[in-house]
């Protein structure tokens, strides 16, 4: 498969010796977690922007430690590397992203090169550091991380260009790595290295864990290139999970010894952050940070009595936190928080030994969100022993949480991460399939090299092999994930309504793909997915709806149809990234329009009431079916909001269709006006444009009459 | 909207949007009345003619 060499002994360059570490080059590799997505629809969506803008916590954090030794090691952002392949020359030219990063890095001239590793791109990062040695064969190459800890023993066995694998958390063992390195000593004795002797795999016991956190530096965020101001930046907070789910990883990395830094540590390092970065939210990292509480609530007393205020979010178990401890945590300034429900079945729970009880799940996850925090519920389906009742539950789970407007779904398709209980078990049953789990791959396709080298590796690449499901179907399971993905945040209150209603969300999945058949390209791979991420879904779903019999569909759906059929019917292309300036003078003769993704409905029933009922567990009542006028509006690049307006308001928006000049809309618009007490019409009329302006819903522009969408924004701020 | 102020006609030259007084609470009223623009819970994805969710992610990498 890979053009095999004999393994070598890697050879000590021979600039660097006894004179100790400074003259060594060394150079680490973040992960590449954005080479999953090539299609440009995905690479240019919000979300994979964000992922592609990741700050590699474990590299900093190694060369914070490389720092302490006295080398100054170069840090390669993998993902801002991918993003200039994607418009380069060497793309053009066929060349892979793995042949372009590893020309890339023999040009930094580096004598040590140290790939972080996860299993989503260990098949890019096992290519790159192979095509590097065929550049520069004599660098040392070194593996660390997730990944590389537990397949090392196979990763050296079949790729020689892989020459060290550090095992586990590498906060003491690197340093000592680089040092004998450097001084030209074999490094086969250092704590958990595994290495080659007579050409076959060795492995050096484990290093000790760093016990002592507040030991540790400061990630050395310095030497990567980072934004000022910052709009996020992860933070550790400890390490170490005491339990032991059978699908999680954690364990086999980090280990089950709870570890946590000191309040006084962890709010030092937040202030210093804060204050060089102008950081907006701290995500802070801990395997399991609830899990003693003791010691969150001192954390969260010292933050609230530092004073500084500052918003960060963590990951929790739903039976570590409580009423008291929650309300503490957002006072203390935790605004968002992850939690692992894994499934909605309590037979389930059992199985994978996640041990939660449900209910306890659905009440604290709640709480939380009316916290203040935006709360994530994350779940997994594809285990083997699983049926579809136990599917059923999970994603009835996942429908029930939809009422809580904060709560953040999501749903997983399982893989057998390496190392992991569930993977040792199933380790001679895996099969490779084209049923592609999001855990292992988020892209819509994957590419055939990789797919090559993934088949001729199973004992290397076991994340992107499958567990038999012997009653389920998988590829149900991963168009379920699609359909789930897509509905919950296009159609979030539909699918709340469904759920009030009918109490099982599944069946609604089951009727859509029966009647979708024809639709949905083969229903399987890349096209599938493709499709769900598409406005083809949306406007097929609401045919689909309106297609069921009128008979089977609940008071609050009805409602919620005509509201997504009416917006289908006016919405059109608007131009990306059209934001309004804020200004403080509108000119007279400045034209007024719809911001972007404005439009007005008139509705013969109310839509927002129905979201209201629904959030507070009502029923339908008289109220759904009065009248509304609604208008949409942005919140983000790719959220809309549903404002309620009254019919003087749609009438004002009415104007707004960019023919008018601000002075004009107020000379059509103040007749129409009622004056109350001093107030005239006139300054109702101002009134209106100033609330809809500050609602984000009109904008006034220059330019010349009717050209709305194609005038700058920037040229407000100018007049 | 206690804080809500109002402009006067503008001649040629515009409209202030910090001018002049603020409303009188029987104002505030009449006007949160009158032109309502109420948000609501209902938000949906939206992006042109397409769009792609977040990906998926665990809260570590593994």
């Amino acid at each position: 498969m890979w053009p095999l060499k004999s393994p070598t002994s890697p050879s000590v360059p021979a600039d660097v010796g006894a004179n100790g570490t400074a003259r060594l080059k060394v150079c680490l590799v973040s992960i590449p977690t954005a080479t999953d997505f090539e299609d440009p629809v995905q690479f240019e969506s919000e979300g994979v922007r964000e992922t592609a803008a990741d700050i590699p916590l474990g590299v900093l954090s190694l060369a914070a430690v490389l720092e302490e030794i006295g080398v100054v090691p170069q840090v390669v952002d993998s993902n801002a590397w991918y993003i200039e392949y994607l418009d380069s020359d060497a793309r053009l030219n066929r060349a892979s992203f793995s042949q372009y990063a590893a020309a890339r890095l023999a040009a930094l001239d580096a004598d040590l090169y140290g790939f972080s590793t996860i299993c989503n791109s260990y098949p890019v990062t096992i290519q790159t550091a192979g095509h590097l040695k065929e550049l520069r064969p004599s660098a040392v190459t070194l593996f660390g991380g997730p990944q590389a800890s537990v397949v090392d023993v196979a990763t050296l066995r079949h790729f020689p260009f892989v020459d060290f694998i550090l095992r586990g958390e590498a906060d003491r063992s690197l340093p000592e790595f680089v040092t004998r390195l450097a001084a030209g000593l074999p490094p086969e004795t250092v704590p958990g290295i595994t290495y080659r002797s007579a050409g076959e795999p060795r492995r050096h016991p484990d290093a000790p864990l760093p016990v002592e956190m507040d030991a540790l530096p400061l990630p050395a965020f310095h030497l990567y290139p980072m934004a000022t101001p910052t709009r996020s930046i992860p933070l550790e907070l400890g390490r170490g999970c005491p339990f032991g789910c059978t699908f999680c990883s954690t364990n086999d990395f980090f280990r089950r010894r709870f570890r946590l830094k000191s309040p006084a540590k962890l709010i030092e390092e937040m202030d210093i952050l804060a204050d060089r970065y102008a950081v907006e939210y701290f995500d802070l990292m801990h395997d399991m940070f609830t899990v003693d509480r003791r010691r969150v609530a001192t954390f969260c007393e010292a933050m609230i009595e530092s004073g500084r205020g500052h918003r960060w979010g963590c990951s929790a178990r739903t039976d570590c936190v409580d009423q008291e401890l929650i309300e503490l945590m957002a006072r203390a300034g935790c605004v968002s928080i992850f939690f692992g429900i894994e499934s909605g079945s309590p037979r389930m729970q059992k199985i994978i030994d996640k041990g939660l009880d449900l209910d306890e799940s659905r009440r604290n996850a709640a709480l939380t969100t009316r916290n203040g925090m935006r709360t994530t519920v994350s779940t997994i389906m594809g285990f083997p022993e699983e049926t579809l009742d136990d599917v059923r539950a999970t994603v009835a789970f996942l429908a029930e949480s939809l009422r809580e407007p904060e709560m953040v779904t999501q749903l997983h398709l399982l893989a057998p991460l390496a190392g992991t209980p569930l993977e040792v078990a199933y380790r001679d049953r895996l099969v490779l399939e084209d049923v592609y789990t999001d855990m292992s791959h988020s892209g819509w396709v994957q590419g055939d090299r990789e797919r090559r080298l993934i088949a001729a590796y199973p004992d290397v690449f076991q994340n992107f092999y499958a567990i038999p499901t012997p009653h389920l179907d998988r590829r149900y399971l991963q168009e379920l994930r699609e359909f789930v993905l897509r509905t919950t945040s296009r159609f979030r209150w539909m699918l709340a309504a469904w759920q009030d209603r009918c109490g099982d969300l599944l069946t609604l999945y089951d009727e859509w793909r029966a009647w979708s058949r024809g639709l949905v390209p083969h229903q399987r791979g890349c096209d599938m997915r493709r499709y769900y991420a598409m406005w083809d879904f949306d406007r097929d779903f609401v045919r689909f709806l309106r297609s069921r019999p009128a008979a089977a569909r609940g008071e609050f759906e009805c409602v919620l149809l005509e509201f997504e059929e009416a917006l289908l019917e006016v919405i059109r292309e608007e131009p990306y990234g059209s934001r309004t300036a804020d200004v403080k003078v509108l000119a007279s003769d400045m034209r007024l329009g719809l911001n972007p993704h404005v439009y007005v409905l008139h509705l013969d029933s109310d839509v927002t009431r129905v979201v209201e009922l629904l959030r507070a567990h009502h029923p339908p009542d008289e109220s759904i079916h009065r009248p509304a006028i609604v208008a949409t509006r942005g919140v983000s690049e790719d959220e809309i909001e549903v404002v309620r307006i009254s019919p003087l308001t749609a009438e004002f928006l009415e104007l707004c269709d960019g023919s008018l000049t601000v002075d004009e809309a107020l000379q059509r618009f103040a007749p129409r006006c009622t004056p109350v007490g001093s107030l005239t019409a006139w300054d109702m009329a101002t009134c209106a444009l100033q609330r809809t302006y500050r609602n984000k819903l009109v904008r006034p522009f220059a330019g010349e009459r009717g050209a709305a969408c194609a005038s700058p924004v920037e040229s407000m701020s100018a007049a | 909207m206690a804080t809500d102020k109002i402009g006067k006609k503008g001649d040629t030259y515009g409209v202030n949007l910090e001018l002049q007084r603020e409303l009188t609470s029987e104002e505030a009223d009449f006007v949160a009345k009158t032109l309502e623009m109420t948000a609501s819970a209902l938000r949906l994805h939206l992006k042109d003619d397409v769009a792609f969710e977040k990906p998926n992610k665990p809260k570590r990498p593994r």
